[in-house]
């Protein structure tokens, strides 16, 4: 069940990505709202659903790019590397500043691991190079973009929150 | 944990995520043809939902989606699109043809010539507008229209009176540089291909073993700095870089295409038609001598009409 929603989030993703955004805001640099999903996904999940949920993103990314296949399974799944219970690479799961910095260097590594296979395995073999200008600002833009995002989730979450109750002696 | 996790199972370890990792930096070296095949099934996938958003954030004088485009219509762009790739087969088929058998071609009619010219430096530039137009002037029937000095652009040798006229190629180093923006009666300047301003109906080809297949067309444009854009060459066009452009303008003039240089950067922006492509010319240095190509009637065709007139 949860797979399946996350099949129509990436769905809704990647039409966004490639058919909405460039039309509605067209010199902005692209806002990889797949790989937010993503990272949103592995936030929020641990276990087998988060990892595959994580390589399913992946994929669904780079082949809605031109690049390469496989730079962004390797960034979320570095992500989850550093995913402890209730810990990320950069902090407390549901502090935004973590999810943000998580968000930025997955971006990061996205762009650089892409950069690295069209460098390495040349150019007949791979459809264009990113420019790395182009990608920097992707990567900020998408960092900016997922701020919002995460604040919402979080915010979702907490309002759902159940009444703590203390038990004083 | 959080009250933000939901668990799933048993945990992952990092080494299963390592393990991933690992997997997908080998991604990159699947086959080409997997990948391709994979990314039309999701772009198959996902077309009806972009076609439906982009008939309604496009108005329909601009560009009319498909689904507003009445069936008929759509059938013929097929057909015609269907066309137009067995046209280019056909056209590739026939230069290979041709260049195997080596068939004499019949005498053309149109022949080009290149004549050389200099490139003038800041100190000719200098003596023709300082020695010449000011201190001989017209006593010695130099007029200022023999000169053409304006501007920042090169300056060559030969003008008008040997027959430059602008609009004609001008070749470094059997590249093209250039073309004639002016042409004065002595000198004429010269418009580089880097140049703001300057555009030219190009074609792209693909180097192969023996020949050089044909591609698809579009037009070069200068940027003012380094590099050349080239504009108007649909996405489902074949391009990637290493490709050379070569002008179209020889056809029916020269054997053999003119290189304007080399393909390399190719991009794809969401939801636009056409590749964003970058050429770097093939002739980027400062020539000292070049040639500008001049079209003109083949004597020797006249010389064989005027022998089966005498008879």
């Amino acid at each position: 069940m949860s797979l399946a929603l996350l099949t129509i989030l990436l769905y809704l993703a990647v039409i966004a990505q490639t058919t909405l955004l460039p039309m509605l805001i067209p010199l902005l640099p692209q806002v990889e709202l797949v790989l937010i999903v993503g990272v949103g996904w592995t936030m929020r999940h641990t276990g087998w659903t988060a990892l595959i949920g994580a390589v399913f993103a992946g994929l669904v990314a780079d082949l809605a790019s031109a690049g390469p296949l496989g730079p962004s399974v390797v960034a979320l799944a570095l992500a989850g590397v550093g995913r402890g219970r209730g810990r990320t690479l950069f902090g407390a799961v549901d502090s935004i500043g973590a999810r943000s910095l998580t968000m930025f260097a997955v971006a990061s590594a996205t762009a650089l691991v892409s950069y690295a296979a069209v460098v390495c395995l040349g150019s007949e073999h791979l459809p264009p190079p990113l420019a790395l200008r182009e990608a920097l600002g992707s990567v900020l833009t998408t960092t900016l973009a997922s701020i919002p995002l995460h604040g919402w989730a979080l915010a979702r979450r907490g309002s759902r929150r159940p009444a703590q109750t203390y038990a004083w002696n | 944990m959080t009250m933000f996790e939901r668990t799933s199972g048993r945990n992952v370890s990092r080494g299963a995520w390592l393990a991933v990792a690992a997997v997908g930096l080998l991604l990159p070296l699947a086959p080409g043809r997997w990948v391709e095949c994979l990314r039309a099934a999701q772009n198959t996938l996902l077309a009806p939902s972009a076609a439906a958003l982009a008939s309604v954030f496009i108005r329909s004088d601009e560009s009319p989606s498909p689904a507003t485009v009445p069936a008929e219509v759509e059938h013929l762009r097929k057909a015609l699109a269907e066309a137009d790739t067995e046209r280019e087969r056909l056209r590739t088929a026939l230069i290979i043809a041709s260049a195997e058998h080596h068939e004499p071609a019949a005498q053309p009619l149109l022949v080009s010539e290149a004549l050389g010219a200099r490139v003038l430096g800041p100190a000719a530039r200098g003596y023709l507008s300082r020695r010449v137009l000011v201190a001989s002037g017209a006593s010695d029937g130099v007029l200022p229209g023999d000169f053409v000095l304006e501007g920042a652009r090169p300056l060559v040798d030969q003008g008008a009176a040997q027959g430059l006229a602008a609009g004609q190629l001008v070749m470094a180093a059997g590249r093209v540089w250039g073309r004639v923006a002016t042409a004065g009666s002595q000198t004429a300047t010269i418009e580089r291909v880097t140049d703001v301003g300057y555009r030219d109906h190009v074609q792209l080809a693909r180097p192969g073993a023996e020949h050089a297949l044909l591609t698809a067309q579009g037009v070069l444009e200068g940027t003012g700095q380094g590099d050349c854009r080239l504009k108007l060459v649909k996405t489902t066009e074949p391009v990637a870089p290493g490709d050379l452009v070569v002008s179209t303008g020889g056809e029916g003039l020269l054997t053999a295409p003119l290189i304007y240089g080399e393909v390399v950067r190719v991009e794809s922006r969401p939801g636009q038609p056409h590749w964003d492509i970058w050429i770097r010319p093939a002739a980027r240095d400062e020539p000292r001598e070049v040639f500008v190509l001049r079209v003109a009637l083949n004597p020797a065709r006249l010389a064989a009409t005027g022998r089966e007139e005498v008879r």
